[in-house]
């Protein structure tokens, strides 16, 4: 590809890059190759560094402390998921979802196939739709709480990141008595699920409600009233409004910024309308406010497990045997959830063939990091790890 | 045993024996210190975090410590063609040689402190400086624009809290009366003898903060935070070198521990048990302190690190020292 | 953001501290320092409390942690009580052309005297099995099940599962045939059976041959 192209002509002639120039592939934009006449510096933050953050290189350029250029240089993880979605039937991209994104595995199964069911008109019994909707919302506890540790790790904190996981064990235990996997689902199939939960699911969930009810104490006071962390967090990596909208920023980055958008609530599906939850939001934008909706999102998850586990109904959870061989419906369709990351958006191209035409997975980190690219310039050297960790990206999402 | 030590005085002379003596003693207390040290945190550390820690070599781990140490003695030592070679094999020796001397001005019991001077807290200060020194000359020599960045960081934290640490100190020298450790501990012994914990509280509280700060420990460890963006004043070092480095750490956070066990404390006080095992029970307990801050609280920012000791324990400790040398001399 | 406090109240939520507020003045900051030491405080008490607390780690080998029932591991056959204890793989392929990660390998031969194949070989490449469940899905004699172990490994880079493997001592297939002829026969009687109940939901006698549907189906 040239510069000749027009995608990367757009690029060249958009306002930010004229004094940097325009874009190569392969080589670093002219911005970061400059000799640094103003005294500047730059700073490789390699794609292997002990920040728990996937294979992300950042490329900076520094003013004594302050970041005057950053760049993110994606495609470490890219393993060409998009493209086995082409290579095979439906069925065959039912493992893919999840390793998009594998924190939030068991949301983005349920996704892929929420998509396909809305696309083809392939019905799910009613038990089916509240255990997806159910193990979903233990997959965003889990996901928080493994966010919650590597945040903390960032800051330099070793202990809450190993209560995390001790916690987020219970929900992987869980989840696996019921689906047979721990971290990356293939548990929904079209129509349903492939399995029904054991008999004990039911009273080990709520055993589980109850002691992390409690381990939240323990992490309030461990964490959030301590003042060290406090001070790290406060004022500290502000999005503004317009940068989260600019960028299509979702997710609690975005509803910690002011923007209640939450597809749960602005596009429900599964057993979301039946729900009753609340989506928190805060206005100040910085590191603790993404913290705090985090929390509260995870203690509305809790509430919302408990109401699905009460008004779980009898019957199928499925046909007998999972569904493999669909029948397609010419078109374009696009179903989108809430991911624990922003709303992660499936769009599937489907013509005559049992193989998909295209299907495009829109994840949210992808969103989010071009936004924190924006707004790390200006900000300390110091907090770029811990607005890095604040707005929880998941690399191989981004890169699928 | 003690014909051993009237063949060795007859022959060495009496200070020459008890310099040797006092060598061996030292070294050996070194080495196992470090030993337990590594093996302590790493236990505490599993515990507070709900797991057990190293278990599968001696009893609860014991010999786990051991084997690190002959697997790091046979890591290649790979040094890198562009540095200050004689800097850069210097710098361990540098920051651990001063250790070893400081060791000898503890008082492990009233009358037993090796090198007894008159002056014995100005001069763990003074050489705590030193040991400053082989850090900022591995960081220097590494030719690493990150590793200088990481050994500056640290010379401005240590020299920024070694004022604290002297004005809390002073507020005891104040009630004590002597520079002298052994004379510090004396006042603290006896009938009418308090320890200056109950005197001294906030400037405890002071020192503690500033020990673990010039011992480059968390909360205050931007030197040598893995998971920052600016590597540690280490980078650079590899096997033997590396474990030097944290060999001088080790002891020197037995040091700063000891002059705390020492300042306010009681030193050696206490019933029933020897006095060195009293003062060597203070000192874990302290240390415990040490580990225990670090597997609870997050790291500080560099800024606000240097805030902590500027703005805040800085004017503090200055109170403090005006209060006591106030209230000393209306009482 | 008060309604999601009030409502998160009513299941028992936890009292979150808030947001620190910058001192301002001499009084505001001693009272900021004071509250500052009192946090660290706090939280040394949660650490001391873990430090004596319960610990969770399981020592592995000493002790073997015991996965769940529908837990995932390698794919193996299943050995069927009314078989003798043998697979009954048929070798129709559908497994290894559904596999998305192409880790299955199966040949079968024809039995003697009869249509039925058996198969010869079944080899799955572990390394790269996604455990996606979908050769399970479309096997046509539910001959397939997840195994249980979790301490899997291989020690070359070939290093195939033999699925047939315990079954290498079963008697040759033409002994067999009777089972595995029987046991089909018992599983369409069954499929029709049950067609026949979900269409006439009162009990009666099992309608004629004529009326039932075609046996094939290749959906459940």
């Amino acid at each position: 590809m040239s510069v000749e192209s027009t995608t990367l002509k757009a690029y060249a002639e958009h306002p930010r890059t004229p004094e940097y120039g325009a874009l190569r592939f392969g080589t670093l934009t002219p911005a970061l190759e400059k000799a640094p006449e103003d005294g500047t510096y730059f700073l490789n933050m390699g794609p292997q560094h002990p920040s728990m953050h996937g294979v992300l290189r950042l490329l900076l350029r520094l003013d004594g402390e302050m970041v005057v250029h950053c760049e993110p240089v994606i495609g470490y993880s890219h393993r060409a998921h998009e493209k086995m979605a082409e290579r095979g039937i439906f069925a065959q991209f039912l493992p893919n979802p999840s390793r998009m994104d594998y924190l939030g595995g068991m949301i983005y199964n349920v996704g892929y196939c929420q998509a396909v069911e809305r696309a083809f008109s392939i019905e799910v019994p009613e038990r089916a739709r509240v255990l997806r909707t159910l193990c979903c919302e233990l997959n965003r506890i889990s996901s928080h709480l493994l966010w919650f540790g590597t945040f903390l790790l960032d800051l330099g904190a070793f202990t809450p990141f190993l209560l995390a996981f001790q916690d987020r064990e219970k929900i992987l235990d869980i989840l696996d008595s019921a689906s047979g996997s721990r971290l990356t689902y293939c548990y929904a199939s079209f129509g349903g699920l492939t399995l029904d939960i054991p008999d004990d699911f039911a009273a080990r969930t709520r055993q589980y409600i109850k002691e992390q009810r409690e381990a939240f104490h323990t992490y309030h006071e461990l964490v959030t009233g301590n003042v060290i962390f406090q001070q790290r967090c406060e004022g500290v990596g502000v999005f503004s409004k317009d940068t989260v909208l600019s960028y299509g920023m979702t997710g609690p980055n975005a509803r910690a910024s002011g923007i209640a958008y939450d597809v749960r609530k602005a596009e429900p599906y599964g057993f979301y309308p039946e729900l009753d939850f609340e989506v928190p939001t805060r206005e100040e934008g910085d590191c603790l406010a993404r913290y705090f909706v985090r929390f509260e999102e995870m203690e509305q998850s809790l509430r919302m497990v408990e109401q699905c586990l009460d008004r779980l109904p009898d019957g199928p959870v499925g046909p007998k045997k999972p569904l493999v061989r669909v029948k397609p419906k010419p078109g374009e369709y696009y179903h989108c959830v809430e991911s624990p990351r922003g709303q992660f958006g499936m769009f599937i191209v489907a013509d005559k063939n049992p193989e998909p035409w295209r299907i495009k997975a829109r994840t949210p980190s992808f969103s989010n990091l071009s936004a924190m690219a924006e707004m790390l310039e200006g900000t300390m050297v110091a907090d770029t790890i811990a607005i890095l960790g604040s707005i929880d990206i998941v690399m191989p999402e981004i890169d699928r | 045993m003690t014909s051993l030590l009237e063949t060795l005085e007859g022959t060495l002379g009496a200070w020459a024996t008890n310099l040797l003596l006092g060598f061996v003693i030292l070294a050996g207390l070194i080495t196992v210190n470090a030993m337990f040290m590594v093996w302590f945190e790493r236990k505490v550390a599993g515990w507070v975090q709900g797991r057990l820690g190293p278990m599968e070599h001696g009893p609860q781990g014991t010999l786990q410590t051991l084997l690190d140490v002959i697997k790091l003695l046979g890591k290649e030592s790979i040094i890198p063609d562009s540095v200050d070679r004689k800097v850069f094999l210097l710098a361990p020796v540098v920051a651990f040689l001063p250790a070893l001397a400081l060791l000898s001005l503890l008082p492990y019991d009233a009358n037993m402190t090796m090198t007894d001077v008159e002056s014995g807290l100005l001069l763990i200060f003074a050489f705590g400086g030193v040991s400053l020194m082989g850090i900022f000359m591995g960081a220097w020599s590494s030719n690493n624009k990150f590793a200088l960045l990481g050994g500056m960081r640290a010379v401005s934290q240590n020299i920024a809290y070694e004022l604290p640490l002297l004005l809390s100190a002073m507020a005891v020298v104040l009630c004590a009366g002597s520079l002298n450790l052994g004379d510090i501990v004396a006042a603290q012994t006896g009938a009418d003898g308090l320890w200056f914990i109950f005197l001294q509280p906030v400037a405890l509280g002071i020192y503690l903060i500033a020990a673990t700060a010039e011992t480059n420990r968390a909360p205050f460890d931007i030197p040598e935070a893995e998971s920052e963006l600016v590597a540690g004043f280490h980078t650079e070092y590899t096997g033997m070198g590396f474990a030097v480095f944290f060999l001088a750490e080790y002891t020197y956070m037995f040091i700063v521990c000891g002059v705390g066990a020492t300042l306010f404390l009681g030193g050696g006080d206490g019933p029933v048990l020897p006095g060195p095992v009293w003062f060597l029970l203070k000192v874990y307990f302290l240390l415990f302190l040490m580990v225990m801050a670090r597997w609870t609280y997050p790291r500080l920012r560099f800024d606000q690190l240097m805030n902590l000791a500027w703005k805040f324990l800085i004017p503090l400790s200055l109170i403090n020292l005006l209060a006591t040398a106030a209230i000393l001399k209306l009482v | 953001m008060t309604e999601a406090q009030a409502v998160a109240n009513t299941s028992a939520a936890v009292p979150v501290p808030g947001r620190s507020v910058r001192p301002t003045g001499m009084v505001g900051v001693l009272r900021f320092m004071i509250r500052a030491v009192l946090t660290m405080f706090v939280g040394l008490k949660v650490t001391l409390r873990k430090l004596v607390g319960p610990k969770v780690t399981v020592q592995y080998p000493h002790e073997k942690p015991v996965m769940s029932g529908a837990f995932r591991s390698a794919i193996a056959l299943v050995s069927f009580d009314d078989l003798d204890g043998t697979h009954d793989c048929i070798a129709c392929d559908a497994c290894e052309l559904i596999c998305p990660s192409y880790c299955i390998t199966v040949r079968g031969e024809r039995m003697p005297d009869s249509k039925k194949k058996r198969a010869t070989e079944f080899l799955v490449d572990f390394s790269t099995c996604s455990l996606c469940g979908l050769c399970l899905a479309v096997c046509p004699t539910d001959t397939l099940k997840y195994s249980s172990g979790y301490d899997e490994a291989g020690y070359e880079r070939g290093w195939m599962h033999n699925l047939l493997e315990p079954y290498a001592d079963d008697p040759p297939a033409e002994d067999l045939l009777a089972l595995l002829t029987a046991r089909d026969e018992a599983k369409r009687a069954a499929r029709k059976a049950a067609r026949v109940a979900k269409e006439a939901p009162a009990p009666a006698a099992p309608s004629t041959p004529d009326t039932a549907a075609p046996a094939e189906s290749d959906d459940g």
